[in-house]
């Protein structure tokens, strides 16, 4: 039963996931070649001068990356199941409806976490060539909300989707945004160093909120 | 369910605690400033220009109003440039002979904000060559970190440059340094008159000085005061090379360390916050205007620049907010940002008791609501309003009591 269910998750979400992982794919190796080609005409140098004393980052093209790529997924898995109120068939399994959702996110949550996993592992072994830890270990905390932030946009298309009234809709809408938009406010580098243990904390509350979303809809709320 | 319900509230009051006061300072932030003020050392008195609705006056702390070409001539280290144009600049005051270059030579300016302390740093460290064997300054080909060892890394091969690295740290080792460093300051640019390297403090609160001269390193060890503990220095290459650098500590007292000889000094002005406060030394041959702004107003010192004592003293304090409003409606605000440092972080920042006023009444208006709707009232909605007074009530209107699931 269980097996069915993800591979139904797979149909709806596998072109999507094909698309987010080419456009991070494509972005990488645009931002490496830019690099190398600073490295080329200026030298390694001044490129390190220009990160360390300027507080430039060098891969910055992929704010918003994360966070498209969460809420493109969030939405390929959830539109379909909203439209018509299919979900409603998917709670008639003989499966408990906790266990229908969390199989359901979690099928969307680890593919996510493993494409920025791999995303992480392919910047970083860049970086780490090119430069030396110290800055390895900045550019890791300066990209952690963006990524973070991928994590969220796509618990919010949950929390906001499976919410069966506009009423609530709405709501969640503003709260997610908001949540969110404070992983956006600052383009220092590593200005978000005090904060991983809250944006763990943001993590679990959207997976809370989340579950009262399924629990309106499994009581029928209109 | 009810649990994560009362978590959505409380999420959504802090949510409303940071977009609310914030629409409230874009709605009535006004600007703060203080006239420009320099002790002029014609007529030993503060020098006040300000300017109120694109009127400007020109008058003095004790009252005397100027035209401008008066207040030129009694701030001659201010506006040499115009009294020189116009050949009205004295070739000497108080027994010093000036003319536009001296001047120019020993005016200096030092400006710290708390942001340049707190923010996060990447600690790799260039470490020019003082005597370079042309005019101006190169950059090296490394970079050098610091923890218990020294190291220099080069950015184009990514590695470290063992001997260059063995040679630098045995000297700091010698000197006494022990590792990791609490302050490695200095101006890592090639836009600069000269170099004078870093002052490194370290863990022990030692303060050591290194340059690299014709290629070797040069160590010198700087006996500090026993009871201070310092937090930022500030190396100047200026161009009279009278000081090294500028050193706050913890308490903020402000020191100076004199070239020849590493000797410290300390400026004679009460201790400033440096986590609040923000700084600026405007020195010349007589006098340093030490200026000091914190929320509640400008303080500018006057420090006699031969005998280091403290002349004179001006303060313009803050305009009255009223913020009466405010605090009867928020009972706190919540922040990320800061002017004072570059980190995210949320900052509660409490009003006071005054928002129970505002609490009380809505919380008295929700209960006859649910009342006259013949509704109960559910407690943690109560709760949430009283405590957080508007935060409350709008969290509960946007998203539902806490009963409701």
């Amino acid at each position: 039963m269980i097996k069915a269910l993800l591979y139904k998750e797979w149909i709806k979400t596998r072109w999507f996931l094909l698309a987010i992982a080419i456009a991070g794919l494509l972005l990488h190796i645009y931002m490496f070649m830019r690099v190398g080609r600073s490295i080329r005409l200026v030298g390694a140098e001044h490129i390190w001068d220009v990160i360390i004393t300027r507080n430039q980052f060098l891969f910055s093209e992929l704010k918003y990356l994360p966070l498209l790529s969460g809420a493109l997924l969030g939405l390929s898995q959830f539109i379909p199941e909203i439209t018509n109120r299919r979900i409603k068939l998917t709670f008639h399994l003989p499966l408990r409806e906790k266990t229908i959702t969390t199989w359901m996110v979690g099928f969307g949550f680890i593919l996510l976490t493993g494409l920025f996993l791999v995303q992480f592992a392919g910047l970083f072994t860049g970086i780490h060539l090119l430069f030396a830890p110290e800055i390895v270990s900045n550019g890791a905390l300066t990209v952690l909300p963006w990524y973070v932030a991928g994590l969220w946009a796509y618990l919010a298309c949950v929390f906001v989707a499976v919410e069966p009234t506009w009423r609530m809709r709405i709501p969640n809408l503003l709260i997610s945004t908001g949540l969110i938009r404070i992983l956006f406010l600052s383009d220092f580098p590593a200005a978000y160093a005090p904060m991983p243990v809250l944006m763990l904390a943001g993590t679990i509350l959207f997976v809370l909120f989340l579950w009262l979303s399924v629990f309106r809809l499994k009581v029928g709320r209109q | 369910m009810k649990i994560i319900k009362i978590l959505l509230s409380i999420t959504t009051i802090f949510l409303l605690a940071w977009v609310l006061p914030w629409l409230w300072d874009i709605a009535t932030d006004k600007p703060n400033h203080y006239p420009f003020t320099y002790y002029s050392s014609v007529a030993e008195t503060f020098g006040i220009r300000e300017t109120i609705n694109e009127q400007t006056t020109l008058k003095d702390a004790k009252g005397n109003t100027y035209t401008q070409a008066q207040f030129d001539s009694i701030l001659p280290m201010v506006y040499f440039r115009q009294l020189t144009r116009e050949g009205n600049l004295p070739d000497s005051l108080h027994g010093v002979e000036m003319n536009q270059k001296i001047i120019a030579m020993n005016n200096f300016y030092l400006r710290y904000r708390p942001a340049d302390k707190n923010k996060p740093v990447i600690p790799l460290y260039t470490l020019f060559e003082s005597m370079p064997k042309r005019v101006d300054l190169e950059m090296p080909g490394d970079r050098f970190r610091l923890t218990r060892k020294l190291e220099f890394v080069q950015p184009e091969t990514n590695t470290i440059d063992k001997e260059k690295s063995n040679q630098f740290d045995a000297a700091l080792r010698e000197k006494g340094f022990m590792g990791p460093p609490k302050i490695v300051a200095g101006n890592p640019t090639t836009r600069k008159a000269y170099d004078e390297g870093y002052f490194i403090v370290d863990g022990q609160n030692k303060l050591f000085h290194l340059k690299m001269v014709n290629g070797r390193p040069y160590v010198g060890s700087v006996d500090l005061p026993e009871d201070i503990n310092p937090v930022w220095i500030t190396v100047t290459e200026y161009p009279a090379r009278q000081f090294y650098a500028f050193l706050i500590t913890d308490e903020g007292r402000l020191f100076t360390i004199f070239t020849g000889g590493y000797e410290v000094k300390e400026i004679p002005v009460p201790p400033f916050n440096p986590e609040s406060d923000n700084l600026l030394i405007m020195g010349n041959l007589f006098y340093w205007n030490v200026e000091v702004t914190s929320e509640t107003g400008q303080t500018l010192f006057a420090v006699d620049a031969s005998d280091y004592q403290l002349k004179e003293s001006i303060t313009f304090s803050a305009p009255d907010e009223n913020e009466k409003l405010y605090s009867i409606l928020f009972p706190f605000s919540l922040r990320f940002t800061s002017v004072n440092d570059e980190y995210v972080k949320p900052r509660i920042e409490f009003t006071g008791f005054a928002y129970l006023i505002s609490a009380v009444l809505l919380l008295l208006g929700y209960i006859l609501t649910r009342r006259y709707q013949k509704k109960s009232i559910p407690f943690w909605t109560a709760a949430l309003i009283l405590l957080t007074g508007t935060f409350g009530l709008l969290a509960s209107i946007i998203i539902g009591n806490t009963e409701e699931n």
